[in-house]
Formats: structure tokens, C-alpha cells, sequence
């Protein structure tokens, strides 16, 4: 290889080395510079937002544009911690500092944290003029996204959006139970029960365990006798478990005490646990079986169901425990005593 | 002759050199794309699309005669910002205080926990329960290596994911929050794994990272440089491709049943966490199953770097033999069948660019030298070579700075940066040559099948302070 060209290498890699680190210094400097301006929003405008709480300020702090978004995202938080109170004060500053029209711009934004922070802004603010728009992104295949139009469509108007959500909910195998469940808590049950039974016998029967697994939040008198139903007619192990995990009928259980004996533990171990909230003192014979079970889980549930049967006599587990026959199950008593405190 | 073989040599050297560097400039190019579009994506300030809704996690900490630190690290996860978690500690049959340390500082009793066993290890000696904190369990074992650890602590872990971290790693509060995002994002996640950083130099206090700090020991200031590189470009420009071939041992959350499912972790293998994700990968290809094993760039580990030649030289041949260990065991991978991405570009540029490597960079320093006294190289060509080897390893460093200042600003002062830029240009004279010589000293160990021994992995814990005068959170007492 000729010098020449050795030359010209070193002197694009360390030219290039050069620019690197410049920007790096860059980047350096504008961070700080970020975080600072920040720093100095959060100072002045914390204070006032949660004083708004309270009484109505008078005088807002100056407020440039290009920090409206730092804002919106300051008031996001403060909206977050304060589920219980009044947020009606904080809905007033949104509208003084120009928030909700800076919403509706970033609305349409390309960048998604702009855009999450608006669909999130504009629920809070309940503004009912991007709704068609929200209904467009609760099924957007972008998880977040779809998240943030469903949860701000339900603060908009949750009777309406509930109904709309729910195909989606059974439908969609990527939105968390668990933000199903703040979502239709927050929708109340006056809004969820009707929708929720209504839904269910729509969807198809490989989706069906998605929406039974809610039906506990939904009002006892309304979702009870459909869940009768289920629990007699569903199959699928997914569907079984969701209608095992909020039955709550005692007078029921003789639908439940078959599952015990289901050839999936995944079934057992939710009749068990059934059995553990429900059953009665002539359950304890079948709970003391399902000590000897294959699966780790089934026998750990049953010893903690039999000592919530016997919990006034724990006496009794003491001489099962003594008694059995199987060692495993011995063990297993012997650790949920031990966990109760009553080793 | 000697001019024939020495002039064969350096052009192999020099176009490995070229396709070595290609593929790393390449690998931060998807970097700086990715992480760009990653930070955009998680740069809202709430949690609250997620909060409450993680799947429950068993942390898992193995522990051998890490007495001086595993307070601190306990401390550390009973912070974690995290619906439900379990802490498990496997005292791994330590021959220090380890388990005493435990039982006095979070006054721990014996339990007769039922164990449910499903992978076999060497025997449990007891259970212990915290009495101040109920998510924390202790197992006592008799000494069979980490992986035999992890396996004790999987049979006792209760929840569907497992978080396996260093015994001497501490977290940041929402570090397992993310980490766990990729299970709730995508439902073929089987395995995340996040950034890991050096400690040494940061403020640490009862288990609380209490402002991340440049090391001043200069070993350890080397290595910040040399895992945000091996982080931020590596495993994150693999990642895109469903190509990350490993998953750090040091912070790392994975399906249990999945795990366990494969037998869990291979005992006695100096590289159990590389092994592991490739037989995941093995498996679930094999078995047609749609799977993702994801390498999530923020959450932060912090990490306790060795300061010594000799710690960092053990730690640095056992990283090399685990490598290569891996990669003859799961050699299936390569160019197979179901191979895709991993069998036919990261797994051979495992071999060739990381396995293979150190015997490339020490013949090629070799035989320059000899070529240079015996007169069949030219001095200027010689210096040439060095000066663009050089650049371009400085080039890959700040490059992999800058990403990090992009994407965190984990560094705030300006002169923690500036170290870090006078380290990135350092770690080329020296420090490279030497990591050089280790790595093929694993790699001739590990062709020797000579036996494995781990040491002790001496641990100062000098940039933790106060272990025993801040309460642990959730305490209560």
C-alpha cells in the first residue's frame, strides 16, 4: 500500500475523530444547557400548579413558546399524583398558558413523544374534537399510541368509549390486562357492566377469555348469571381460568369442584383457589387430595386454602400436616404454616 | 521468505483490520438510528402507559464471598421502583461472612420453605426469610458455581420472570421497569438485558446510587470507555437485527419456564450467560417458534470494574474462554438451516471478529515488530499502519461517547468528560495490546481444556459508603 494512501487514511479517521469529538463537547453543552432550562421551568411553575390546587393564581409565571411542551409534560405529572383531587384548577392553567391549542398542534405531530403528550393532554382536557381521531388510534398497531387514544377517549366520555374499546380489548393480544383494568376502573362499573355483557357473547371464542377476565369489575347482579353461564359452557383452558379467577358465588361451587380434577393445573390451581375463598368445611377432604397434586402451585394453594377453611382451627392442618401420608404434602403444609406463623 | 511471510501477514492483518472496523462503523450506524428512534419513543416522563401493569419478577442474586457488598446491593434492589419483585440471594457456599452479613442486616431466619425442584443443583442447606423485609429470601447452599446458584434460586423463584443480577450490581430505582417493558411490548420477548456501567467513581450510599462519577484508578476509567462501547454499539446494533448474541450476567431478565424448560443454566461453564441465550436461541429456532431476545439500552446496572492487572487479566481470560465455549457448543447456530440473521452474519462475526480476534491483533504486533527489527518493514509504513489502527479505535470510542451523550447525558460535568474523551484516545496504547494478550491466553486455555478456576473476584466496594448507617427502604424500622 503506498503512503500516499496511508496519508489520506489518517487524515479522514482523525478528521473524522475531530468532528466527533466536537460534537460530542456540542451535545455536551446543549444537554446542560436543556436541563438547566428545566430545571429552572419545574422551579418556577411547580409551585404554582400545586398551589392552583387550592386557590386560582392570579398571575401566571412567564411562559416562552418552546417551553409549552416542557410544561405540558410537567402538568401530565401533576395530573398523575392527583387522581383524588379536583383537577379543574389544573384544566383553567391549561387553557391561560395556551396548553390545549399548543395540544392540538402537537397532536398531529411526526415525533411520538409529542404526540403521546398530546393525546394524553387532550384526554385530560376532555376535548371532544379530536374523538374521531382517537377512535382511529385506539387500533393503531403502535402500542403506545393505541394505549394513550383509549385511555384518553374513556376520560372524554367513558359510557361511549367503553362500548367502542371493548371489541379492541378481546381483539388485541398486546394491550396488558392490567391497563385494561385501570382503564375500566377508571370508567366505572356503572359504564362497564351492560357494555362488557353485552360484548362477550360477540367476540369469537378464541378471544373471549380476554374480555371474562374484567368481568369482576363489573356490578355482581349484572355480570353474575352470564358467568353461570360461562363457566358451564367455555372450554378452552384460558377461558376456564378467566371465569374460575372472578367467580364468586358460593352457592355456585358445585360447578367449580369438577375443575379440581381438570387435566391442566393451570385449571386446578383457580378451582383451588375458588375452593380456598369460597368452600366450606366439607371442602377440606378434596383440599387435602390436592396436597398429594403433581403441580408445585396446586399443592401450594391447597395448603393455603385449607388453612383459610380451617383458619379458626389451625389446630386441624397441624394434625393433617402430622398425618399425611405424602411427604410432599407434609413439606408443603409445613411451609404455609410456617408462612402464617403458625409453625 | 521471511519478507514473503511477513508481507502475507500484514496484508491479512490489514484486511481483517478493514473488515473488523467495517462492521463495527456499520453496527453504530443502526446504532445511532435505533437508539435515536428508542429515546424518542421512551423519552416520556410518565411510566403510567405501564405503571402497576409489570408481571411480577423474582430478582435473583447469586452470592459467593461477596460479604463487602452484598448489603449494599440488597439494599440497592429493595428500592427497586417495582410493582411486585422478590429478592432470592443464593449464598453459593461462601467461605466468608456473606450469609452472617445477610443475617444480621436484614435479620434473617431459617424457614422449611417446600422447594419445588426442577433443576438439579447441589444441596440446599436452609431457606431464610427476612423478618424486616418480606420480599427477601436467602438460600444457603453448598458451593457449586454461579450457575448452579442460579439454578437453586429459579427452583425457589415464585414468579413467571427472573432477573438474574451481580451479586456487587446496583440498580437504578426503574431499571427493572425497563427492563421488563420489552415482555409487555411484545409478547414474543423471552429475554432483556440493559446497559451495564462501572460503578467505581460514583457516589453510592446504603445501596443508593446517589450521582453516577468517572473512576479516577485509571484501569477502571479504561474499562467506562470499553463497556459503552461493547454496550451501546454491540449488543445495541445486534438487537434490531433479533441477533443479540449475549445477555449480560450481570443484569438480565428472563422467562422462567422458557429457562427452565431448557434446563436451566449449564453448570461449570465460564460463560453460563452467553451459553444460556445461545441455547435459547438454538431452541426456540429449532422448535419454529416466533421469539425475541431483546437488549434494552437505558436500564443501567452499575458494576464494581477490577482495578487490578491481576482481577481484570482473570476477569478478561474467563470472558474469552466462556466465548469460545459458547460458540463450539451452539456451533449448530452457524450457517444452519433456521440460522437467519444470527446463524449467517452475528454468529460468524462472533468467531471471526471476537473469537478469533486476539490470535489476529497479537500475530499482527508480533510479526510487525520482528519484520521491523530484522529490516523487512518499513518504519514509516509500520508507524502508518499503527496510526490508522489507532484512529480508528479512537474513532469507534468517542463514537460510542457520543451516543451515550445523545441518548443520556449520564456524565453532567464537563470534565468527567473530558477524562472520558483523554481515556478513549489512552485505552489504544496499552491497554487494547494487553486485553489483547489475555483474551488469547483464554482462548489457548480454553483449547488446552485446561481446568476452569474462577478466583475470588476481590471486591474494594470502595465507592459504596455508609452500608450500615442508612436504613434500607421499606424497612420500617
Amino acid at each position: 500500500m503506498s503512503l500516499a494512501v496511508l496519508f489520506w487514511s489518517c487524515v479522514v479517521i482523525f478528521g473524522l475523530v475531530g468532528l466527533v469529538a466536537l460534537q460530542l463537547i456540542v451535545v455536551h453543552l446543549r444537554a446542560a444547557s436543556r436541563r438547566r432550562e428545566r430545571q429552572e421551568l419545574e422551579r418556577q411553575w411547580l409551585p404554582v400548579l400545586v398551589a392552583a390546587l387550592e386557590e386560582r393564581p392570579a398571575t401566571l409565571p412567564p411562559l416562552a413558546g418552546h417551553q409549552v411542551t416542557a410544561l405540558m409534560a410537567l402538568w401530565n405529572r401533576l395530573y398523575d399524583s392527583i387522581r383524588d383531587l379536583s383537577s379543574a384548577p389544573l384544566q383553567e392553567i391549561a387553557e391561560r398558558t395556551g396548553m390545549d391549542a399548543a395540544a392540538r398542534r402537537m397532536f398531529a405531530s411526526s415525533t411520538l413523544h409529542d404526540r403521546v403528550l398530546a393525546i394524553r393532554t387532550l384526554g385530560r382536557l376532555r376535548d371532544r374534537s379530536v374523538w374521531p381521531a382517537l377512535v382511529r388510534l385506539a387500533s393503531h398497531r403502535d402500542l403506545l399510541l393505541s394505549l394513550a387514544a383509549a385511555r384518553a377517549l374513556v376520560r372524554i366520555d367513558p359510557g361511549e368509549a367503553i362500548r367502542l374499546l371493548l371489541p379492541i380489548v378481546a381483539a388485541r393480544e398486546d394491550w396488558p390486562a392490567t391497563t385494561v383494568v385501570l382503564m375500566l376502573q377508571e370508567a366505572g362499573p356503572d359504564a362497564v357492566s351492560q357494555p362488557l355483557v353485552d360484548a362477550i357473547p360477540q367476540v369469537p371464542p378464541g378471544q373471549v377469555h380476554r374480555l371474562i377476565r374484567f368481568l369482576g369489575l363489573a356490578h355482581a347482579d349484572v355480570a353474575g348469571p352470564l358467568l353461570k353461564l360461562l363457566v358451564r359452557q367455555v372450554t378452552t383452558v384460558e377461558s376456564i381460568s378467566a371465569c374460575l379467577r372472578v367467580f364468586n358465588d358460593s352457592d355456585d361451587l358445585g360447578a367449580v369442584r369438577p375443575f379440581l380434577y381438570h387435566p391442566r393445573w393451570e385449571v386446578r390451581v383457580r378451582a383451588v383457589d375458588v375452593i380456598g375463598r369460597l368452600g366450606t368445611a366439607k371442602d377440606a377432604p378434596r383440599l387435602i387430595a390436592m396436597l398429594s397434586d403433581s403441580e408445585w402451585w396446586v399443592r401450594y394453594r391447597a395448603a393455603q386454602a385449607l388453612c383459610a377453611l380451617s383458619s379458626n382451627d389451625l389446630g386441624r392442618v397441624k394434625r393433617v400436616q402430622a398425618t399425611h401420608g405424602d411427604p410432599f404434602a407434609r413439606d408443603m403444609l409445613t411451609h404455609v404454616l410456617a408462612e402464617q406463623g403458625a409453625a | 521468505m521471511i519478507a514473503f511471510v511477513i508481507e502475507t501477514v500484514q496484508w491479512f492483518c490489514l484486511v481483517y483490520m478493514a473488515a473488523v472496523n467495517t462492521g463495527y462503523i456499520v453496527l453504530s450506524g443502526i446504532s445511532f438510528v435505533v437508539l435515536g428512534r428508542y429515546s424518542q419513543r421512551h423519552s416520556l416522563d410518565t411510566p403510567q402507559v405501564y405503571s402497576e401493569f409489570e408481571p411480577p419478577v423474582s430478582v435473583i442474586v447469586p452470592a459467593y464471598n461477596e460479604a463487602s457488598t452484598v448489603v449494599t446491593t440488597v439494599r440497592s434492589l429493595l428500592q427497586l421502583r417495582y410493582p411486585q419483585f422478590e429478592v432470592i440471594v443464593v449464598n453459593d457456599g461462601s467461605t466468608d461472612e456473606t450469609l452472617s452479613v445477610l443475617t444480621h442486616a436484614f435479620q434473617l431466619r431459617q424457614f422449611p420453605e417446600a422447594l419445588r425442584v426442577r433443576l438439579r443443583t447441589a444441596r440446599v442447606r436452609g431457606m431464610y426469610r427476612s423478618q424486616t423485609c418480606a420480599e427477601l429470601r436467602v438460600i444457603d447452599k453448598e458451593n457449586g458455581g454461579k450457575a448452579d446458584a442460579m439454578n437453586a434460586a429459579i427452583n425457589a423463584a415464585r414468579y413467571p420472570l427472573f432477573c438474574a443480577l451481580d451479586a456487587d450490581g446496583i440498580l437504578q430505582p426503574d431499571s427493572l421497569r425497563r427492563a421488563v417493558r420489552p415482555f409487555l411490548e411484545d409478547a414474543r420477548t423471552v429475554a432483556s438485558g440493559g446497559v451495564v456501567r462501572i460503578a467505581n467513581g460514583c457516589d453510592v450510599v446504603g445501596g443508593w446510587l446517589l450521582r453516577p462519577g468517572v473512576p479516577r484508578h485509571p484501569l477502571a476509567l479504561l474499562q467506562v470507555v470499553e463497556y459503552c462501547r461493547a454496550f451501546l454499539f454491540g449488543r445495541l446494533g445486534w438487537n434490531s437485527l433479533n441477533s443479540v448474541l449475549l445477555i449480560s450476567g450481570a443484569f438480565g431478565v428472563f422467562q422462567k419456564e422458557l429457562v427452565i424448560e431448557a434446563g436451566g443454566y449449564g453448570a461449570g461453564l465460564a460463560g453460563e450467560d452467553m451459553e444460556l441465550v445461545l441455547r435459547l436461541h438454538r431452541r426456540l429456532r429449532e422448535a419454529k417458534q416466533a421469539y425475541r431476545i431483546t437488549f434494552v439500552p437505558d436500564p443501567v446496572c452499575w458494576t464494581e470494574a477490577p482495578e487490578s492487572l491481576r482481577v481484570l487479566r482473570r476477569q478478561r481470560v474467563r470472558w474469552q474462554r466462556g466465548l469460545c465455549e459458547s460458540l463450539t457448543m451452539h456451533s449448530g447456530l452457524l450457517f444452519g438451516w433456521r440460522g437467519g440473521f444470527l446463524g449467517w452474519v452475528a454468529f460468524p462475526f462472533a468467531l471471526i471478529f471476537e473469537c478469533l480476534s486476539p490470535i489476529v491483533e497479537v500475530t499482527g504486533y508480533a510479526v510487525s515488530l520482528i519484520g521491523y527489527f530484522t529490516g523487512h518493514v518499513d518504519a514509516l509504513r509500520a508507524t502508518g499502519f499503527l496510526i490508522v489502527s489507532v484512529g480508528l479505535g479512537i474513532l469507534l470510542s468517542a463514537g460510542s461517547l457520543l451516543l451515550d451523550e445523545i441518548a443520556y447525558h449520564t456524565y453532567t460535568s464537563p470534565r468527567q468528560l473530558l477524562r472520558l474523551i483523554v481515556a478513549s484516545i489512552g485505552e489504544n496504547f496499552g491497554y487494547r495490546q494487553l486485553n489483547a494478550l489475555w483474551r488469547l491466553e483464554g482462548l489457548v486455555k480454553w483449547a488446552a481444556g485446561s481446568r476452569l478456576v474462577w478466583g475470588d473476584m476481590t471486591r474494594s466496594a470502595g465507592w459504596s459508603a455508609d452500608l450500615t448507617a442508612v436504613r434500607p427502604p421499606g424497612n420500617g424500622s
